[in-house]
């Protein structure tokens, strides 16, 4: 089956920050390297918040394997970091300029198009001078294997391909780690739900209303009771003429609420906090979503196979601790670690070389222990416990609690809290963290805003309306393999291109008659799809990416 | 591909924006131009008669169009007996490997005239020899026996069918005969024509009428226009036969007519193999398909059907029966749905039938929406319709920014009321009484 | 491999770009002039030819020497390695036929004194005449054997023959597969897509698609023009003299308005209007 395949020393699946540094680093060795990404170009996929940070203490930085990336990328870099406590109309802002400069060498905000395009060219320079090159519009579909064994791929597009490595750098919904055995789609905890609007906004506009230079930026997170309760927060990034405003929730409790997600993001953006950077205007470029995966949970300690290895997204290396949200960074740290190890183990008869090496160096460079701290393991067996969670509530809830919260000298002791990266760390991902606390701190200590904030977002509709699609007519990549209501009914609200009294969405109930009896069924139109990969975990599908070039295509991201 | 300065009345591009060059051309008398002179054969002062018509065929069976051009040509040659007196005939042509018998249905479907040639090389279409064969034919070469029932050089008018094959064959045919083509015609008339153009009249400024002439109407300009073609003699240099291709659905057949009398001829050629160059090794027929277009009126169904989608799907097919010419669409929502419907109707929620963007585009003379919303991606499948008629219980619908006639009413109280009176307005002009008409008391 | 494509102007028919007069006649002056969109696909498959099997791509036009834009254009947005116009003033306001008579003698001129020809590429109807016939009647003119509306392709170098799919309409719609030896002449169909399975060949392809664009930038170095005493032709059949067909008349083919504003009807007694639409295409009574 593998005879007279196409033949690489290296194949690289996705052109994210992962894949890009991977292939980079790798015809640095001179490794003859095929890069294989689905979207019509790199990053039209692909959805960040924004934030790219380069760290102190990490072994490789963007920069580092792209000269000039921050030159001609990226937008703004953050020179003011705030995070705002909000409840009702009263809010509590703390600076974290401490918080956001610890270990950090530079952070720009990047839009991924833009990003992802022009690190495609990049590697498509280095790797065609070593016999490879990148390829879009290719979707790797499965692994090849021979006798068991992992030595290729397979793609919609393209007769299989065998290799001495392959790398998944095929991001948050990786169809290789789940072929592999390496990751599953099942609990919704280990996953947080993006969601980001990109708005319009004069570069002078934001000079002033953020009182920065043209070359700064701002970076706004925001908490408290503002989400019915639902786990997770907000953003705003400047851009260099635009800015990225979301949220990202924890995608259990997002189900469990049933909450919309685009009600959500409205929320944030219809809040009298931004009344005053809108100035009642708004023009919404682009509407977009991705599933985050949670690294304290998911980053696998091993994560290769045979000829396999996982970088980035796919391998679940994105660190998601308070408030900072480092998922690039720690991708393009494990992309070029892989390369090197694979560097080192060519030739070597035994597959797995390159893998083992691979883990090595993420343990030894610290990258693991960022990932997965085990000050997280420790605290978090009592911290997500429910009675403890329900004990904290409830003494924060009584007077004593906001009494505590209240008093001047917590306050301080609260801000430094914040901007302390130990404690920060150790947030339990529980109500408490998300929402009890910053609403407490608000109502406490914050100043009520008096702004009106009459922007109107856009409809569902007319978010799905404005996006751009490449239907692959009569070829749907997603089937519902159970329409009961109770296997998949969560989708509806969750996916964030759905919602429960919208017809127009991915996901939608109907009550059907049959026979007499009436039973509640979930129907699923994947044209609006902007393949989140929400529904693969929520709800009982059959989920694949789309062929390449296929879908939903991003222009900012 | 190339040229169609043949559809631009303003005399060219090229004077206006080149420079010297030309001027130095046109002394230069002293080159021998030849190549292309092997290519002209026209006539001077030629005779012309008949109206021909190229009968396509597809597994042994005449395509619609070839009936539809013979009920056309018919039409056309009668009207031109009326207006000059002169009895031509129609003459269908045709090639295949057993074609007498679709020779005698070409009669029946209005040709005085069924030209065939059969051979077994012949049962699919191959450009040369077809090409060549058709030009035989049309120049009346052959045997005394298959050519004594025509008394002039070439046809005056011939059509043929604007599908793939039969454009290739009217662009070679055209060619061979060195005549001219208006290609993807959807009207025909014949009308004399008074021509100012100095090329066609042999001297500027004079104006010259010319009789028996075919105009040939084409959308044209990726159809923002309709053009009128002429294909006219030169002084010295006959473009006859005017040729047209003829976009399949824009004519009616004639109901055929066994007993129409008419001559069926067998052709005569010897066909070198030389001319099967190009080997056809396997073809396959496509899924069918429901085309939604060029149809009179569309019904579409959207979502308002959920309660009872069965019964809705029903209803939305009783309406489109009772038009002479409609068709059932459906939205996306449709598609996608978890309706249980019932097995007659099932079909009928599938793919195949969605309008929208994804789906198929449709611009009927009358588009009825009933429970549809009006998403824009089903909006623009269906703007280009005349007339839209929306039939929602939402006064808010979107579909209302985009229709001509609201009526703000339940799908199922209001369709069948339409059908009724669909049904009975033949008889009755005063839509009102027919609503209220006899029907409900049978 | 040795191909040569046939591209032509047109009106750049895209929104926003194309320029009606009052009257909704198109105004040529105020129109720009791009490359038919379908002769993309013609150039396509003369690249997959010269991916797939090597060789050499050339672009012909026939038209005003504006026209050269086109060919830099069409060696730009896909690829050609070099660039031949038929240009002169007795060409203009061909039709068809005469259009393919010169177009026939330009190709007959490059196999005899360029290079010999293994196929000529040609892409289905124009934006702006919509005729359908110049690849045929360009054919004709040559003899070659043809296939047109081709959806994909295939060549056999050692045999010399070429393997094509080709859309058949009738009732019901085929795919043809051909087989022709070459030298040939292949019109493509609006569904034609160049197919690259394997890695290599589509590395290939995009190296040659990187190269375009600079070459391009020297265009006037790649570009071969020929006029009618070049191509041995004689005026009186070539251009407006040598064109059987001429236009009578132009309308504006009327669009549906857009601007739609809905007469609310209240189905109790008001759908009498609605009926009055609907009665012309009822179905003949006692059906
Ligand atoms: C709303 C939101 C906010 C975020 N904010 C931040 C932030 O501020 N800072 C930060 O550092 N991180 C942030 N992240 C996380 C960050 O975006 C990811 O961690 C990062 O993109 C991971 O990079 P990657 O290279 O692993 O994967 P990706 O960037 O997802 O790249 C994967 C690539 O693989 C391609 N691909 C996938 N499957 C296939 C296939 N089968 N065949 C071929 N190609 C394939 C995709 O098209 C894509 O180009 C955020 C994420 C979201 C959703
Ligand atoms: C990329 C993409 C491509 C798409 N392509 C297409 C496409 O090609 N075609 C298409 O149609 N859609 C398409 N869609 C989907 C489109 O957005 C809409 O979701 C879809 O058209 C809605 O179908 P609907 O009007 O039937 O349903 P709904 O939007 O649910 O509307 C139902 C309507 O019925 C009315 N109604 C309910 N009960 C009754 C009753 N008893 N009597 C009368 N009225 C009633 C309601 O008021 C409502 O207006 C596409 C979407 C995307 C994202
Ligand atoms: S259908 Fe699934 S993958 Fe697509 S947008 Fe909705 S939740 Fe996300």
């Amino acid at each position: 089956m593998t005879d007279g395949a196409e033949h690489y020393e290296a194949v690289v699946v996705g052109c994210g920050p992962g894949g890009a540094a991977a292939a980079a680093r790798l015809a640095d060795h001179g490794v003859e390297t095929l890069v294989l990404e689905r979207g019509t170009e790199a990053g039209s996929k692909n959805v960040s918040g924004g934030l790219l940070y380069a760290e102190d203490s990490a072994p490789y930085t963007l920069e580092d394997l792209f000269d000039g990336v921050r030159e001609e990328a990226t937008e703004r870099p953050v020179t003011d970091y705030y995070i705002h406590n909000v409840a009702g109309n009263s809010v509590k802002t703390y600076d974290l300029g401490d918080l956001h400069e610890h270990d950090t060498d530079w952070c720009d905000a990047v839009l991924r198009r833009q990003l992802d395009s022009w690190l495609e060219k990049r590697v498509h320079e280095k790797t065609s001078e070593v016999g490879g090159g990148v390829l879009t519009n290719v979707r790797v579909n499965g692994l090849l294997r021979e006798d068991g064994e992992i030595v290729g791929v397979t793609c919609d597009e393209l007769d299989p391909i065998t290799a001495d490595l392959i790398v998944a750098a095929d991001g948050v919904n990786s169809e290789l780690a789940r072929d592999a055995g390496l990751m599953d789609w099942e609990e919704p905890d280990e996953w947080f739900q993006g969601v980001k609007a990109v708005v319009d906004m004069d570069p002078d506009a934001i000079d002033d209303r953020f009182d920065i230079g043209p070359n700064e930026g701002a970076a706004h997170l925001f908490s408290g009771d503002l989400f019915e309760d639902v786990r997770g927060g907000g953003f705003l990034y400047t851009n260099e003429d635009s800015l990225s405003i979301g949220t990202v929730f924890h995608l259990d409790s997002l189900v469990e609420r049933e909450a919309e997600p685009h009600e959500l993001l409205d929320a944030l953006l219809t809040h009298p906090l931004l009344a005053g950077w809108f100035k009642n205007e708004y023009r919404e470029r682009e509407y977009a979503a991705k599933l985050v995966p949670d690294s304290k949970k998911v980053a696998h300690r091993e994560p290769y196979r045979d000829r396999l290895v996982l970088v980035g997204d796919a391998a679940g290396q994105m660190q998601a601790q308070g408030p900072i949200i480092k998922g690039m960074n720690h991708a393009v740290t494990a992309g070029a670690l892989a390369a090197d190890a694979f560097a080192v183990t060519r030739g070597n008869a035994d597959p797995e070389a390159a893998g083992r090496r691979y883990a090595k160096l993420l343990e030894d460079s610290g990258t693991m222990d960022k990932l997965r701290p085990r000050r997280y393991e420790l605290t978090r067996t009592v911290g997500e416990h429910d009675a403890v969670t329900n004990a904290v509530e409830r003494v924060l809830e009584s007077r004593l609690g906001s009494l505590a919260v209240g008093n001047p000298i917590a306050d301080r002791l609260l801000q430094r809290a914040y901007n302390s990266p130990f404690l920060v760390s150790m947030l339990p991902d529980t109500e408490t963290g998300y929402v009890s606390l910053p609403t407490l701190i608000a109502e406490e200590h914050g100043k009520t805003i008096y702004w009106e904030n009459e922007i109107e977002p856009p409809t569902l509709a007319e978010r799905i309306g404005d996006l751009t699609y490449d239907t692959d007519v009569g070829n749907p990549h997603i089937e519902l393999r159970d329409q009961s209501a109770a296997a998949s009914g969560a989708a509806v609200s969750a996916c964030p291109v759905s919602a429960r009294d919208f017809g127009g969405g991915c996901y939608r109930t109907e009550a059907v008659k049959t026979n007499g009896t009436e039973e509640t069924l979930v129907s699923l139109d994947t044209q609006p799809c902007v393949e989140c990969g929400t529904c693969a975990v929520v709800a009982d599908t059959e989920w694949e990416h789309p062929r390449g070039g296929k879908g939903v295509e991003y222009r900012e991201g | 591909m190339t040229t169609n300065d043949d559809s631009e009345p303003e005399p060219d591009e090229t004077e206006s924006d080149d420079g010297e060059p030309n001027e130095t051309e046109s002394d230069d008398g002293l080159s021998h131009p030849t190549r292309d002179k092997k290519h002209v054969r026209a006539l001077t002062d030629g005779d012309y008669a008949d109206m021909w018509v190229f009968c396509e065929t597809q597994g042994g069976e005449l395509l619609e169009v070839s009936k539809e051009m013979l009920g056309k040509a018919r039409a056309l040659m009668d009207q031109f007996e009326e207006d000059y007196g002169d009895e031509e005939d129609v003459v269908a042509f045709l090639m295949g490997d057993d074609c007498e018998g679709l020779a005698e249905e070409c009669i029946a479907y209005g040709a005085d005239v069924a030209v065939y040639h059969d051979d077994e090389r012949l049962e699919r279409f191959l450009h040369k020899p077809y090409t060549e064969i058709a030009a035989h034919m049309a120049r009346g070469e052959g045997t005394v026996e298959s050519t004594d029932w025509r008394e002039y050089d070439e046809p005056r008018y011939i059509l043929f069918p604007a599908t793939n094959n039969g454009r290739d064959l009217s662009a070679k045919v055209q060619a061979e005969l060195d005549s001219g083509l208006a290609s993807d015609c959807s009207d025909l008339f014949i009308e004399e024509n008074e021509v100012s153009n100095p090329v066609k009249t042999g001297e500027p400024g004079v104006k010259k009428t010319v009789e028996k002439v075919l105009h040939m109407k084409r959308p044209d300009f990726s159809g923002f226009e309709y053009s009128t073609i002429l294909c006219l003699d030169n002084p010295d240099r006959d473009f006859h036969p005017q040729g047209a291709s003829v976009i399949p659905g824009s004519f009616e057949p004639l109901e055929p007519d066994s007993d129409r009398e008419g001559l069926v001829v067998e052709h005569e050629m010897d066909i070198p193999d030389d001319w099967f160059r190009v080997e056809i090794t396997d073809y396959d027929r496509l899924e069918a398909g429901i085309d939604l277009t060029g149809h009179d009126v569309i019904v579409c169904l959207g979502r308002g059907i959920a309660d009872d989608p069965t019964a809705g799907m029903e209803l939305g097919l009783d309406l489109v029966d009772a038009f002479e010419d409609a068709e059932l669409g459906i939205t996306r929502g449709i598609v996608t749905s978890s309706y249980q419907f019932e097995g007659h109707v099932e079909a009928y929620s599938k793919e195949e039938r969605q309008i929208g963007e994804t789906g198929q585009v449709v611009a009927p003379d009358l588009y009825i929406a009933a429970g549809v919303s009006g998403a824009v991606q089903h909006k623009v499948g269906m703007d280009e319709s005349d007339t839209v008629v929306a039939i929602n219980t939402d006064t808010d619908a979107r579909i209302g920014d985009f229709s001509d006639y609201f009526i703000e009413g339940d799908l199922f109280e209001v369709l069948p009321r339409l059908t009724a009176a669909v049904e009975a307005g033949e008889t009755a002009l005063e839509p009102e009484a027919v609503a209220d008409g006899g029907d409900d008391d049978d | 491999m040795r191909s040569i494509v046939l591209t032509k102007g047109v009106p750049d028919f895209s929104e926003g770009a194309v320029s009606f007069d009052e009257d909704g006649h198109l105004e040529r002056g105020k129109t720009p002039t791009v490359m038919n969109p379908n002769d993309e696909l013609a150039l396509e498959a003369a690249l997959q030819t010269k991916v797939r099997h090597g060789g050499h791509v050339s672009g012909i036009s026939m038209g005003p020497p504006g026209y050269a834009d086109v060919l830099q254009d069409a060696m730009a947005s896909v690829y050609t390695d070099d660039s031949y116009l038929l240009s002169d003033r007795e060409l203009a306001a061909s039709d068809t036929w005469a259009t393919a008579i010169t177009l026939s003698a330009g190709l007959e001129k490059y196999d005899e004194e360029v290079a010999d020809v293994d196929i000529v590429f040609a892409g289905f109807k124009t934006a702006d005449g919509e005729t359908g016939q110049t690849g045929p009647q360009t054919c004709w003119a040559l003899d070659w054997p043809i296939v047109t509306h081709v959806v994909a392709l295939d060549i056999d170098p050692e045999e010399r023959t070429l393997r094509a799919k080709r859309l058949v309409e009738g009732d019901v719609d085929e795919i043809e597969t051909v087989e022709v030896p070459l030298p040939c002449f292949v019109v493509t169909d609006p569904e034609f897509e160049p197919t690259y399975r394997t890695a290599s060949h589509r590395l290939t392809h995009k190296e040659l698609r990187a190269e375009t664009e600079e070459r391009a930038a020297e265009h006037d170095d790649h570009l071969t023009t020929w006029d009618h005493t070049d191509l041995n032709l004689d005026p009186d059949y070539i251009g407006l003299d040598g064109s059987p067909t001429i236009v009578s008349s132009v309308d504006p083919i009327p669009k549906a308005s857009s601007d739609r504003e809905a007469t609310m009807l209240d189905p109790e007694d008001g759908m009498g209007e609605v009926l009055e639409e609907m009665q012309p295409y009822a179905a003949e009574a006692g059906e």
